[in-house]
Formats: structure tokens, sequence, C-alpha cells
């Protein structure tokens, strides 16, 4: 089956370049500091985020192995605890997934990652003070506490691991812990146009060979099992100005270089168009909040 | 063959999303001026506004990028700038102890002259947020005797106060590590009892003169509510404030004997608590927790008035927190806001 129709439609009716349908409810979890539940397309993620204090035991099992410096730049990020759960209906044949599973395991990485990066809020000022010894051991308020994070994978249909750090996004952001930055994702793939060298030549000749076309922007799970994906992480950056600081790269597609940088490019595009809808979304529910809450 | 005909399809009722929303909307035509637009707050990593000056101080809530160039928030909330101090307040933020707060929580742990307490509510300490800590030194012992606390008084610590206790505390210090230091040395603080512990968000208690309340019931006696900014809200019975057991005299120490087997709701003061008091005490109680669910702000007006209007339309307690006393809850707060305006 192609993956694309000649008139560039995809098979769920998409062009190259658009996003799938993306919706995000804040506060799904009650007793949770904050929770999201994030679909993109048929892929659906809850996250939730607990704020706890910070144990002894942990507190000095984390103070050992780092280096002074690297428990200086760490010092403002709390302890951070995350637990990937894929239950086993999230796909279309039933499996169970322990906590062994090499995708669970690979996604806990990654997003422990994530969060930890969005977490961490030190001014520029304050590392340097602290890295050459003069800040006070950066003991801040709070800095004895433990995030404990919950994502749940109940759809996977391709583009999860984008849209797990897009929801844990929206948990933090809706707990409103101090962050340095937020952090979206979107993902990204490349198709071969002509399979074969007649194919290749037919499409030359229909002038169809332009840069992008070859770019599929948010694989859905048939173009992901087919080609790979390019999953990026970034951090958030509504405006064209704002830099976007690159937190994760995850390729499983075959790509050349040139497509590499290529579907990079497209990507950050597409992070861009995320962020702008994750910052919509939590500003709407925060000015809510802030209305009714208001005294 | 084509039929002409219309199918549609029933829309999915949100009960949760739709809660937010038209109390969004009720309240903000209420008064238009207290509405705010995505304008009014930034979000995180957006950047402030520092004027032209260029020389500002960094607050609360705000970071300098890497180059040095520009401020950008860290947590989502409104802008607030003293002289050359800009720092971004938090909407809706994990409670922040400050000194002199008044506190209620639960006795999670008893050891080594202090008790440890829980300030978040939860499951039985699964998800305890966060603790202080109450120093054996920092309460008063019954009996009213000030004096060095001895090795009896440590072993006796559990007669004052149990574990799963509700206490009702003042932070008499933040550490620099973060631990919150309590003390109940005054005849308000101590031991909740007969009552019902309320969770709600922390941001909803806000700064107010009082949070010993009182609701009053005309004929029946009146029931008292405390309320902790750290977002735990005690509503009891008038017996259960340390206050009025200090008035009683000293059958302190009885007390405390009594309780220890009765435990929690309807403990201690079993004599002065008939099914009236009760049947108050549980409508106040699901008030508040509505009040919270709704993320109505919670002060002795709110409260008072919810109450009122339950009593006013006849709701049972177990009714309120059904979706039309709600409405009518966000109606009331909505006049309310026209009122103060």
């Amino acid at each position: 089956m192609a993956i694309m129709s000649y008139e560039g439609l995809r098979q769920d009716g998409r062009r190259w370049n658009e996003l799938r349908r993306m919706q995000c409810d804040l506060g799904v979890v009650s007793g949770a500091d904050g929770s999201c539940s994030f679909t993109c397309g048929r892929t659906k993620i809850i996250a939730s985020c607990f704020v706890v204090p910070l144990s002894k035991q942990k507190a000095s099992a984390a103070r050992v192995p780092t280096t002074a410096t690297a428990a200086a730049a760490a010092s403002t990020a709390p302890h951070v605890e995350l637990r990937v759960s894929w239950l086993p209906f999230a796909t279309q044949e039933r499996r169970e997934r322990g906590r062994t599973d090499r995708q669970v395991v690979d996604l806990e990485g990654m997003l422990k990652q994530t969060a930890c990066a969005m977490l961490d809020a030190s001014s520029a000022v304050v590392q340097k003070q602290t890295a050459s010894g003069r800040g006070s051991s950066g003991a801040a308020r709070g800095n004895n506490m433990e995030v404990q994070i919950k994502v749940a994978v109940l759809q996977a249909d391709g583009g999860v691991r984008s849209c797990c750090v897009n929801a844990l996004t929206c948990a933090i952001g809706m707990a409103n812990l101090v962050c340095g930055c937020l952090v979206v994702s979107c993902g990204c793939t490349a198709q071969q146009l002509g399979r074969t060298l007649r194919e290749t030549r037919m499409l030359q000749s229909r002038g169809e060979e332009e840069e992008g076309k070859r770019l599929l922007l948010d694989p859905n799970g048939a173009e992901t099992t087919k080609l790979g994906e390019l999953s990026l992480s970034v951090t958030s950056a509504a405006d064209r100005r704002q830099f976007q600081d690159v937190v994760s790269i995850n390729c499983e597609a075959k790509l050349t270089p040139e497509e590499f940088e290529e579907a990079v490019e497209t990507c950050a595009e597409g992070c861009r168009a995320v962020s702008k809808f994750l910052r919509r979304k939590l500003l709407d529910y925060m000015t809510k909040v802030a209305t009714i809450s208001s005294h | 063959m084509a039929l002409a005909m219309n199918v549609t399809i029933h829309p999915v009722k949100r009960k949760r999303e739709d809660a937010l929303v038209s109390t969004f909307e009720s309240l903000s035509e209420a008064s238009p001026s207290r509405v705010y637009r995505h304008g009014d707050l930034v979000s995180v990593g957006d950047a402030i506004q520092v004027g032209d000056q260029g020389s500002f101080l960094r607050g609360h809530g705000t970071r300098v990028t890497e180059d040095n160039a520009a401020l950008r928030a860290t947590v989502c909330g409104t802008v607030e700038r003293v002289n050359r101090l800009v720092t971004v307040r938090p909407v809706r933020q994990q409670y922040q102890a400050e000194v002199g707060d008044v506190v209620v929580g639960t006795v999670c742990e008893i050891g080594g002259k202090r008790w440890k307490v829980s300030l978040k509510g939860g499951r039985a300490g699964q998800h305890a947020g966060a603790e202080g800590v109450l120093h054996l030194s920092a309460v008063n012992l019954p009996g009213n005797a000030q004096r060095r606390r001895t090795w009896e008084d440590e072993l006796n610590m559990r007669n004052v106060f149990a574990e799963g206790d509700a206490v009702c505390c003042e932070v008499q210090q933040l550490h620099s590590d973060g631990t919150v230091a309590l003390h109940a040395r005054s005849a308000k603080y101590g031991k909740l009892l007969s009552g019902h512990l309320v969770c709600v968000p922390s941001f909803l208690v806000k700064r107010q003169k009082q949070n010993f309340l009182e609701v009053e019931f005309g004929e029946s006696s009146a029931v008292r509510v405390v309320l902790g900014y750290n977002g735990l809200v005690w509503v009891c019975h008038p017996g259960g404030l340390p206050l009025q057991k200090q008035g009683a005299g000293d059958i302190d120490s009885e007390d405390d004997d009594a309780s220890e087997g009765g435990e929690g709701e309807d403990g201690g003061h079993g004599g002065g608590v008939d099914s009236s008091c009760l049947y108050n005490l549980s409508l106040v109680r699901n008030v508040v927790s509505a009040l919270g669910r709704l993320m109505l702000p919670l002060t002795q007006e709110t409260i008072s008035q919810g109450v009122g209007l339950a009593r006013e339309l006849g709701v049972e307690p177990g009714a309120v927190a059904h979706g039309d006393f709600l409405d009518r809850l966000v109606e009331q707060e909505a006049m309310r806001r026209v009122a103060v305006e």
C-alpha cells in the first residue's frame, strides 16, 4: 500500500506537513498536582505529576556520586522519579510490557532526562556563581522535593515518544513547578519516493522531486512501522526570534545525511506549532483558574 | 435510492471540562474587569519586558538566559514589578510555607523528640506532600507547665499527638534546607477533634485575617472551620478545637485518654455531638469541598454564603456535590462579585 497518493495525500488524508489533530485536557487525574491527557491522532497518553518531600536516603544518594560542579549545576533541579506504564491494550496486538521491556526502559530514560532538563531552572548567573564556589551551596527553597511522574500509554499509534514528552510538559506546566523551559517534541520521517529506477524517472518527469515532499511530518502508526521515525525534542519557543535548544533526538528511520538535516528542520517547525498549541492550552487553563480563584 | 435522513450523534457530555469553562464564563460575565486574559499572564520561557534602563533585579519566578540578554519566566503567572525588582507570581502554585502561616496537618511520624506533620492530604501518606517538623519543645504540654522537656515527656509524646491525629500549628521557621519548623505554643493550636479533614488546592485559601471561622446555625450549635494555608481544612464541632478544650479546665488528660480509644471522627467529645450537629457538620464539609472542586476562593464569606444557600434551598448534605447545586453556587459567587464591583 502506498504511503502517499499521487495527489500528495497520506493514508489518513493529511498533507506531508500537517500534524495530526491534537487534544490536551488538563487536570484529568484528581489528587495529582498536575495531570494531562494528551491525544494526538489515535495516540493517547496520560501523564501525572506529584510533588513529595525527598526522603533522606535519596537525598544522600543523589549527593555522593556527583562531582562538585555537577552537584552545583544540578542543585536547583529537584529529584525526579519517572515511571512509564505501557498498557497491554495500547497496540493492536495485545502485549504485556513489564518494567524491563526494552521500549519502556528506553522511554523512561528519555523522559527522565527531558524532565530533568525542564526542571533545571538555574539562571546562567547563578550557575556561574556556584561553579566558582561562591554560591550558598545551592540549598534553595524547594530543593528538598521530589517530583514523581507517572506516564501511561493508553493508545499507541505512532509518535509515542513525542506525545509522551508533550504530555509530560503539560503535566509539569499545570503543576506550575519552577521550570527553566518547556520541552516539546515532534516526529518526522522520510519516504522513498521512487522504489525502482522507473518510478523515480516517472516522478522526475512529472516534476515532483520537490524538497519537502519526501518528508512526512508526524507519522502515524502505519507510516512509523514502514519507515521508522525521527523524533526531536526541543525547548519550547512560540515566537520565531527565540532559539530552540535540542534536548534529545532519536532516529529510527533510514535517512541520508542530507535528509537527516532536512528532517530535523522540519521537526523543528513542527515543534514550533506544537509549542504554540501547548502554550495556548496552558495559558487558557491558567487564566481560567486565576479568574475563578481570584478574591 | 437516496434517503434524505439526518443522523445526528448525541454530543458527549464532558462534565469536568464544562465545570471549569462554565464557571469561568459566568464569573467573567459578572465582573469583566477582573478577568485574566492571555496577555496578563506569562508562560514558562516567555521573555519579560524589563523597561528602558536595561537594569533590573531578578526576582522569584524568573531567570536570566545564558547570553545574559533577556529575562525569562520560569513559572506561569502574573508579572509584578517593584521598582527594578521583577518577579512572576505563579498561578496555582504548590504550597510555599511562610513564617506565621496557620497550617493544618496530620501527624505521620513520631521520633527523636519531634513529630513529623504531613501538610498535604493524600491517601495514608501515599502521596504525602510537604512535611513540617513539630518539636517536642514547641508544644504546650497538658497541664500548661513551662519546663524543660524530660525523657519522660519524650516517652509520652504519643499521648499528646499520635500518628494520624490532625493538628493545627503555626509555621515558626523555615530552614535553609527546606524543612519547615512548626510550633503549637498558643492555646488555639493543638490537636483537632470531632471533625472532618477536607483537602482543597492550597492556592484557594487566600491570606486573610481569620483562619478560625464559625458558621452559625441559628438554633443548633455552630460549626467551626479551621482554614490551613496549606490547603487542608478542618471542619468540626465547636468542642473539637483546642481553645474550647482549654476553657473546660483541666480535663485535658481525660480527653486524651478518651480519644485514644475513639480516634478521629467522633472521638473525644462524643457528648456534645448530636445528630443535628452531625448533619450541619457534613453540610459545611460538603460545601467546602464543593468550593474546592469549583476552585472558588475559600473565605469566611464564601463558606457562610454557600452554607446559607444550601440551607435556603433545603439541599441535603449528600446533594451538595451534585451539578445543580454547584451551578447555583457559581451563580451566587457571580452575584457576590457584581456586588463587590
